[in-house]
């Protein structure tokens, strides 16, 4: 468990992107067949460092009877006034998962909010550290070993790639690099047997940076 | 005792040479040490010892400026740019002949004299301004891509408006909108790559008194210093964008800046993908534009707020909802 989770990308922080071929809890809205296993990660960043731009995560999955769970919040705040949260749910057995999602936005100017759903659906399947994903979303391609682990993933019409390339060093450290929305992205993780830290720079040229943290705790 | 005394006023002479010097104009350099203005550094260039500058020269008489180059040049450009105070320009980008990523702070050129690979008959000397002017000048080139070269010119003062002071830069730069390779005097914002913004430029006075005639007898090393300006560029006073979350339009881009500018307002997704430029080049110091929103779709946009001048930029998010 521990490897996987160790060889696993990371979605927003420096991994390229690339995780449907992954186990990560993130998966729950790119394809709910991958989410993980036992963790709770929570990510936080300001787009480009803009003001009154704020990004959060809050993933979690969870085991209950040798069954899959999973929950994901994607929440948005900007300029003072607009909102947009986007929730999930999601189930995994065996190769198979889907996930159900609605999405909250509220502006002031209307006093409304707009609610709307979504679902999702998705196999994964591995075969000697060769990982394969497909869903609605997201159509992936990794290959896992202890020293690291290479992915590749792309959306149906082809139009978005994201890549990325993971490197072990131990049990404790490990970076990582990728391409993701045609940019480069870097990203260095920190891991002790229930807590990790993961740091991810996305650049831009256009932009500037965009720093992420993450935490995540293994249940 | 008088004799002695002319003797020993034509030997210095002889050894301090000063103006009124006048060199003639035939690719052989026949400038004195005491008209090097600038001695660049060896080996400094970015771009190898094939693009490298070595001297610049100058001197005068009672009716010509003469300038000196020694240089090496290999299929790039070499820029003699020249401030006579009398106006100018701060980006070299904006030419309709040689643009080169080249800004300027302090001094503002309003001269160049321009040469590709080695040719002068690519290039010249001409005003700047909006549109640039050719004006009258002799020169020669002496050498070949590669090798060692010299270059002479020489223009009436009267071209020039009769300055008391001009200030120099010379630059070996790349293709046209190209950033530059060595600089001479030295300055730190040539990299190599990327634009460059001058303020470190050499000062010559040339009409000390003021009498509206260069000053003779005077060594120009001697009236010579570097100048460094401070680096400073319109700057963003106010910018907003009116409302910030909007359904349908007319949402309202307000931007103030310290003083006149070339500002471009660019449009991203939320992923920092480029869309279009909302603004494009616009000269200004104030504006309150209209921005039409229908074609956008409903989500998140990044407002990116830039100016020519300035490598500083704005960032604001709009949301249309």
């Amino acid at each position: 468990m521990l490897l996987l989770i160790l060889s696993s990308t990371a979605y927003l922080t420096g991994m390229g992107g690339a995780i449907s071929p992954m186990e990560r809890p993130e998966n729950i809205f790119i394809n709910p067949a991958s989410i993980s296993k036992r963790i709770v990660h929570i990510t936080f960043y300001r787009p480009f460092n803009i003001e009154d731009f704020y990004k959060g995560d809050l993933y979690s999955s969870f085991i209950l009877k040798g069954v899959n769970l999973g929950f994901g919040l994607n929440a948005t705040r900007v300029n003072r006034g607009y909102t947009r949260v986007i929730s999930a749910i999601g189930i995994k057995y065996g190769i198979f998962g889907v996930s159900l999602s609605q999405k909250y936005e509220s502006a002031p100017a209307s006093k409304s909010f707009i609610l709307n759903y979504d679902w999702n659906a998705g196999i994964r399947f591995s075969l000697r550290g060769f990982a394969f994903a497909l869903s609605r979303e997201r159509l992936g391609f990794g290959f896992i070993t202890s020293g690291g682990s290479l992915s590749f993933e792309t959306t149906p019409d082809f139009k978005k790639f994201y890549a990325g390339v993971e490197f072990i060093v131990n049990r404790v450290i490990s970076g990582s690099a990728g391409w993701m929305n045609g940019r480069p992205a870097i990203g260095l993780y920190l891991h002790n047997p229930r807590f990790d830290i993961e740091m991810g720079f996305l650049t831009n040229s256009d932009l500037g940076e965009t720093t992420i943290v993450s935490v995540g705790w293994r249940l | 005792m008088r004799k002695f005394l002319v003797l020993s006023s034509l030997f210095t002479l002889l050894l301090y040479p000063e103006t009124f010097h006048s060199i003639q104009i035939d690719g052989e350099n026949d400038f004195s040490p005491e008209e090097a203005v600038v001695i660049d550094n060896a080996n400094d260039s970015y771009w190898s010892s094939q693009n490298e500058l070595d001297t610049l020269f100058l001197t005068w008489n009672a009716e010509t400026l003469f300038i000196g180059c020694s240089y090496t040049l290999n299929n790039n450009a070499l820029l003699i740019f020249l401030d006579t105070e009398t106006g100018g320009i701060d980006n070299a980008n904006g030419l309709d002949w040689y643009p080169r990523d080249v800004r300027f702070s302090g001094a503002k050129p309003d001269f160049l004299v321009a040469l590709w690979n080695c040719d002068l008959s690519l290039g010249g000397i001409r005003k700047l301004g909006e549109n640039t002017s050719p004006v009258s000048y002799r020169g020669v080139n002496s050498g070949s891509p590669g090798e060692k070269n010299f270059l002479e010119v020489a223009i009436p003062f009267e071209v020039l408006g009769n300055p008391q002071k001009i200030s120099l830069t010379a630059l070996i730069c790349g293709g046209d909108y190209a950033g530059a390779g060595d600089v001479m005097p030295d300055d730190p914002s040539v990299r190599g790559s990327g634009s460059a913004i001058i303020n470190i430029f050499r000062e010559i006075t040339i009409d000390g008194d003021g009498d509206g005639v260069p000053d003779s007898l005077i060594a120009p090393v001697d009236v010579s210093k570097t100048e460094e300006y401070k680096v400073s560029f319109p700057e963003f006073k106010s910018v907003y964008i009116r409302p910030d979350i909007a359904q349908t339009g007319p949402v309202t881009i307000h931007v103030e800046l310290t003083d006149t500018a070339t500002l471009t307002v660019a449009l991203f997704t939320e992923e920092g993908r480029f869309l279009k430029n909302v603004i494009e080049g616009l000269r200004t110091d104030f504006i309150e534009y209209s921005w039409d929103i229908h074609d956008l779709d409903k989500g998140i946009y990044i407002l990116k707020f830039y100016t020519s001048e300035n490598r500083g930029m704005l960032k604001k998010a709009f949301v249309r909802y």
